[in-house]
């Protein structure tokens, strides 16, 4: 346990690491989000995909700016009329552009096999909706400009962004409360830890949701200083028509970071 | 309670730190801490910028606790004792009691006095209390119903004396809380969480870090 102090390099490491994972996720997530709607988006897929859980990740540098991201997934889908279930291997070589924006460039199918069939239910759009928005965000934070690019959204201008760090509070917009912000969280890399979703039963409605993400933030602040951050984001928002997000507002509070087991303890 | 105690000496021993060299540099924890007002051992309004240009060691606890607190502040003397005498002006070792309500500012000081009278012992009101707790993001709760225990029965460090020699038994409630010990550079950000499980030299060597810096 303990901690350690990052460097310059190590700062480098973290912010290249997460902007390349962020945005290649967010692509990632799309493409998922694609195939699980009713129009495929790649023939390689079946037509009607019910559910699709990925199992495991693999994320290898290649060169300068090149990745291959090995995913393996577990897809059912309906074909003649009865359930069917496949295991996929696929292999994804992404280019990074100069401002982070990941592209795929090519596509390896290395193993597809017939399964049993599982509930999957749980893994459809909405999940990995959710997941490319918290990946998008995240590459945001870090400065990515991505296709799908957070500051376009109609809810941008809009959204109230309130930060808490220890006594001090900052609240505005998005650009107004980033821009404070960073003289605390000036350089550094937004990793995702945890992700939940939950309806906001206070509002009386049931298509305003609250996202929750927990972060790990590692880097310097505006002084050069080393700094560690847990952030923990509520993210509100409504789902309005063609299942488009309004995002209402960001509420960020930085927790205890977990270095050691017994930081919790009570005695 | 005891038990929990083993259990940290337990983790302790399990728990591999890394080392940290002397003049290594700590992160900032982001978000732990902060600005704060509260009441010390004389009854004086302080706030936490009054130990600005100091290292600080704060903790949390009650001078009713049976075990950890006790055995916390025998282990932050021990720590002190290490420093030179130079370097102990420059280091303030700090205890937020969590039950403002019994430990009045004359209380907190005899019962801290019996450590090391260099410490600085805090109480407020509950509000402030609440509010420092929440900063550093410790927890606490209540174990037993408002004042129901006789002190007689706790094992305690400093009895409490009475200018009054009142016939009613002196009561007071138990609490759990949490353990960690927040080392604090001398611009107040939070540069290191330790425990008593922390080799008593490391700790130093950090402490001499910030101290340097």
């Amino acid at each position: 346990m303990g901690v350690v102090s990052a460097t310059s390099t190590e700062v480098e490491h973290r912010v290249e690491y997460t902007r390349t994972l962020n945005s290649m996720a967010a692509v990632l997530m799309n493409r998922y989000g694609n195939v699980l709607n009713s129009d495929a988006i790649d023939s390689v897929y079946p037509e009607k995909v019910t559910g699709l859980k990925i199992t495991k990740t693999d994320l290898i540098k290649l060169d300068l700016n090149e990745y291959s991201f090995n995913v393996q997934s577990k897809l059912t889908y309906i074909q003649d009329d009865s359930m069917q279930a496949k295991a996929l291997d696929e292999t994804f070589i992404f280019h990074i552009g100069p401002l982070g924006q990941a592209t795929i460039t090519s596509k390896v199918r290395n193993k597809e096999t017939s399964i049993e069939v599982m509930s999957l239910a749980k893994f459809n759009h909405d999940h990995y909706q959710t997941r490319e928005f918290a990946y998008t965000w995240l590459a945001y934070l870090d400065g990515v400009v991505l296709d799908n690019s957070i500051k376009d959204k109609p809810w941008f201008d809009n959204a109230e962004y309130t930060v808490k760090i220890g006594s001090k509070e900052i609240q505005g917009s998005i650009l107004s409360t980033l821009a404070a912000r960073k003289a605390y969280l000036f350089k550094g890399g937004h990793l995702l830890r945890e992700l939940e979703v939950k309806v906001k039963a206070l509002e009386g409605s049931d298509d305003v949701f609250i996202l929750d993400l927990i972060i790990d933030w590692q880097g310097v602040n505006a002084a050069g200083k080393s700094v560690l951050a847990k952030i923990h984001q509520t993210i509100t928002y409504q789902l309005e028509e063609h299942n488009q997000w309004n995002v209402i507002s960001i509420e960020e509070e930085h927790l205890l970071p977990d270095i050691a087991p017994w930081q919790n303890l009570l005695c | 309670m005891l038990k929990k105690l083993v259990i940290l000496l337990f983790i302790s021993l399990l728990s591999v730190q890394i080392s940290h060299a002397e003049g290594d540099e700590l992160p900032l924890f982001s978000g732990i801490g902060g600005s704060f007002s509260a009441v010390d051992a004389d009854g004086k309004a302080v706030e936490f910028s009054d130990f600005e240009g100091q290292v600080v060691v704060l903790s949390f606890g009650y001078t009713n606790c049976a075990d950890i607190c006790p055995f916390t502040l025998g282990y932050l003397a021990r720590l002190y004792s290490k420093l030179t005498e130079e370097e102990q002006t420059k280091v303030q070792i700090i205890f937020v009691t969590i039950d403002p309500e019994y430990d009045t500012p004359g209380h907190l000081k005899q019962f801290i006095g019996h450590f090391n009278s260099d410490f600085v012992g805090l109480s407020g009101s509950k509000e402030q209390i609440d509010y420092i707790v929440s900063l550093f993001q410790a927890k606490y709760q209540k174990l037993s119903v408002l004042n129901t225990v006789p002190t007689k029965n706790i094992r305690r460090v400093t009895p409490k004396l009475f200018s009054d020699e009142s016939d009613e038994e002196d009561k007071a409630s138990l609490y759990s809380h949490s353990v960690t010990l927040y080392l604090i550079d001398k611009s107040g950000f939070t540069r290191s969480l330790e425990y008593t499980g922390t080799p008593v030299d490391e700790f130093v060597s950090k402490i001499r870090g910030l101290i340097n810096e």
